[in-house]
């Protein structure tokens, strides 16, 4: 297996080159750009496994470029977002991008979410079909079946698409906007209460618990991440 | 209306107006008039009949004037003195009261009435002609109001307008607007025309300002009220007794919007002037005009005030997010980098540590100079700017500021051009360095890596003496003419590159205040698409051919070198 190939972009000199030095030292194949524009041009000549994007960029935001890589690819992207720049961070992961992490950050947390990201296995192809497995869960997308622990649990067709929803897209974050128009379709998107109510009763069905969420965590103000249990990597 | 037409009448209406406060000065007159036409129609031959009837006629004159002059009182006095005169020189038998001729007891009766009778159409025809005379003053007076009311913005000078136009119109001793100072916080005087004694001020009367309030409260007018057609002047409303004996010296009319008083109109009448319906209703139309003029102007200033507000939010919010971002974005470099550094699963090579370690370096200087900035700027604004003047020699200042920016700098070919021979200067170091530094930062960040950014310090002659002029040109994007003025203004970031561009918009703004508080001045020259050239211009330094004298003065024991009013300036500076 090839190493995976991480596109950074940032316009700091010092962050490009902390990030490539760590990266590198990892064993993966770096490439760093200062704007928006040169990442897209990058992008569209090679494939990359993963994009590192900061948000405050110079000229084309980082929300315009996660739009436009968006358009045409499915490549994990990993926002870097300053505190205080909520908005941006929330439009970005509404437009798909995977993960974030705030500035000033640690490289642990970051290579933490670099690893966990990388680790997701690739979107099925049909989204209809397969069987999803994390841990002692196990949603069988044909037979509409999901088991936990050995035990089938009873799901409402809603439920079921929530679930079903959040373990397609593991370790990703899936804002209230996108699981809402998602299930629900594009005319919700403002209903966040009545979704945390929904999210903790399917919680309780599947023998979660929100305090030490196993499978379905919170992402304060934001959304919620289906968790892949790190042995799995 | 002609200049000349203006002055007469307005001498007329002072004859007119001194006659009315005088009733005595138009009697008189009257009354001398007819003692002088005695001896003129007896030397004419008025006793032996020349005149005829029409003699009476010739009396009537003084006793017209003297109503017109003084009122019907006036007049009266002089009828009666007339048909004295006439029946005692005129009248057969001459020099006695005594009437021969029943027929001339009618024609002398006859003549008393018809001077009573003209007396008193002369009397009412002054008065209307004195209102006449109000009205025509008082719409000129609220005319040149509202053309003064709309040329001043400012409400003060427009209540100082409506005082002086009111005591000119009315002929007031003193006019002030009363406005109250905050709900519960009593009143004050706003503006005044004349002097207002202390007795009827209503900062120092007690009396006054429960008087005030009482109009705010009943929105009623109180004071001296209406002449009444018998001439007493009378108190409105109130009867005497209940009424403050020092209201009776002033007027307080109410300023009303929509029937909501909104302030007193204070007027302190001369002396023995009273005020009369139709000025009392010219006052009320001045009262609500002012009241309309004030409420306007306090809205125009409340809506100014808000103004002012929502743009110092707006700048405080835009400064914070600029700050917080200028201020994050090192310490980002500074956590990832230090983070890296501590990492126990990998062995850093020397270079790699050396690398973060740089990283953290410059940015911890990016971070400090951030923050001097953010202080000068707090201490220019509490204009607690002390400068530490000590000489300097200008091409050490220029290098020192070049080896500190090299991180910044570096991608940017810098070529230094110094004159030889730069006299010392007395400046604060660390400032003249903050104001290098920031136009440096400035050539580096707003130009394209590579582009070449060149420093040149040299002398120009004026006719003060030798100036330095130090300056920083880039081969950037240049600055648009229209921006040009504004770049030193603080938090004043180029249109186009504010986007493109950090920063806070701080560093040309302290440049300009660092070098202004030296007496300097800072000055661009910029052409679009070429680059910009920033100068700092030192003016000559008085005392700088001192310093060559006080070290020759050292040298030689401080004795013949200067003379010694000389050496004491040397000493001075």
């Amino acid at each position: 297996m090839t190493a995976p190939r991480i596109l950074i972009v940032d316009d700091e000199p010092a962050i490009r080159r902390v990030l490539q030095t760590n990266l590198a030292t990892r064993g993966y194949q770096t490439s760093a750009v200062e704007t928006g524009e040169e990442a897209l041009r990058l992008a569209a000549e090679s494939d990359f496994d993963l994009v590192i994007l900061d948000l405050m960029l110079p000229g084309m935001s980082g929300v315009d470029v996660c739009r436009a890589l968006r358009a045409g690819s499915t490549v994990p992207i990993l926002v870097l977002s300053a505190r205080g720049d909520e908005r941006a961070k929330v439009q970005a992961l509404d437009l798909g991008a995977d993960d974030y992490v705030t500035k000033p950050f640690g490289i642990d947390e970051l290579l933490a979410r670099v690893r966990a990201i990388l680790r997701r296995p690739p979107l099925a192809a049909s989204p209809d079909s397969g069987i999803l497995i994390a841990d002692d869960l196990t949603l069988d997308l044909d037979t509409r079946q999901v088991r936990h622990a050995g035990c089938p649990v009873d799901l409402t067709p809603r439920e079921l698409a929530v679930l079903a929803y959040l373990m397609r897209h593991a370790e990703k974050i899936v804002t209230h906007r996108l699981l809402l128009a998602a299930v629900w379709g594009p005319d919700y998107g403002g209903e966040t209460q009545y979704l945390r109510v929904f999210i903790n009763r399917l919680r309780h069905k599947i023998g979660d618990d929100a305090a030490h969420p196993r499978y379905i965590a919170t992402e304060p103000g934001v959304g919620y991440r289906f968790v892949l249990p790190v042995s799995a990597g | 209306m002609s200049i000349e037409g203006g002055e007469q009448r307005y001498t007329v209406q002072r004859i007119l107006e001194r006659g009315a406060q005088r009733p005595a000065l138009g009697a008189a007159i009257g009354l001398i008039l007819v003692v002088l036409l005695v001896p003129l129609l007896s030397v004419l031959g008025g006793a032996s009949g020349t005149f005829g009837p029409s003699l009476p006629l010739f009396f009537l004159v003084p006793v017209l004037l003297a109503a017109t002059l003084s009122g019907r009182v006036a007049g009266a006095i002089v009828a009666v003195a007339a048909v004295f005169a006439w029946d005692w020189f005129f009248i057969p038998p001459l020099y006695t009261v005594t009437i021969y001729y029943p027929r001339d007891v009618l024609a002398l009766f006859i003549f008393l009435l018809v001077a009573l009778l003209t007396g008193q159409l002369a009397t009412a025809t002054r008065r209307r002609a004195e209102d006449a005379m109000i009205r025509a003053r008082s719409s000129e007076a609220l005319y040149a109001l509202s053309t003064a009311l709309i040329a001043h913005h400012e409400l003060r000078d427009m209540l100082d307008t409506l005082t002086h136009r009111l005591q000119e119109a009315f002929d007031l001793r003193a006019c002030a607007v009363l406005l109250p100072r905050g709900p519960g916080a009593g009143w004050h005087t706003a503006a005044t025309a004349g002097s207002i004694p202390p007795e009827l001020s209503v900062e120092t009367s007690r009396e006054i300002s429960s008087i005030v309030a009482n109009v705010i409260k009943t929105g009623q007018a109180v004071g001296m009220v209406p002449l009444e057609p018998d001439g007493a002047a009378s108190h409105g409303g109130l009867g005497d007794g209940a009424m403050p004996r020092l209201a009776r010296r002033a007027r307080f009319l109410p300023l009303k919007i929509e029937n909501r008083p909104i302030g007193v109109l204070e007027l302190i009448l001369k002396p023995g002037v009273a005020l009369d319906g139709e000025r009392e209703q010219l006052m009320t139309t001045f009262a609500n005009g002012a009241a309309l003029a004030l409420e306007q102007a306090r809205l125009a200033q409340e809506e100014q005030e808000a103004a002012i507000a929502r743009a110092s939010d707006e700048l405080k919010t835009a400064l914070l997010s600029s700050v917080s971002h200028d201020l994050r974005t090192p310490l980002a470099g500074i956590k990832a980098a230090a983070s890296s550094l501590l990492q126990e699963d990998v062995e850093w090579s020397a270079d790699d540590r050396r690398a973060f370690l740089q990283d953290i370096d410059g940015e911890v200087d990016r971070l400090t100079r951030l923050v001097s900035n953010l202080l000068d700027l707090s201490r220019i604004e509490g204009g607690a700017i002390k400068l530490q003047l000590e000489w300097e020699d200008p091409s050490e200042v220029i290098f020192r500021v070049l080896r500190h920016l090299e991180g910044p700098l570096a991608g940017h070919p810098v070529s230094v051009q110094v004159d030889q021979v730069l006299p010392p200067v007395r400046v604060d170091a660390i400032r003249m360095e903050q104001v290098l530094t920031n136009l440096l930062e400035n050539a580096a960040k707003y130009s394209e890596p590579g582009a070449p950014i060149e420093v040149r310090a040299f002398t120009a002659p004026t006719s003060a003496g030798e100036e330095l002029r130090i300056e920083v040109r880039d081969h950037g994007p240049g600055i648009p003419p229209a921006e040009r003025a504004r770049i030193f203004d603080k938090f004043y970031r180029l249109s186009g590159n504010a986007k493109r561009t950090p920063g806070v918009g701080l560093g040309l703004s302290i440049a300009r205040a660092f070098v202004e508080a030296h007496q300097g001045r800072i000055e661009v020259e910029s052409e679009v698409g070429a680059g910009s050239t920033f100068r700092v211009v030192l003016p000559p330094e008085p005392v700088s051919t001192d310093l060559d004298q006080l070290e020759r003065a050292g040298d030689c024991g401080g004795q013949a070198a200067a003379p010694p009013g000389d050496r004491q300036k040397a000493l001075r500076s």
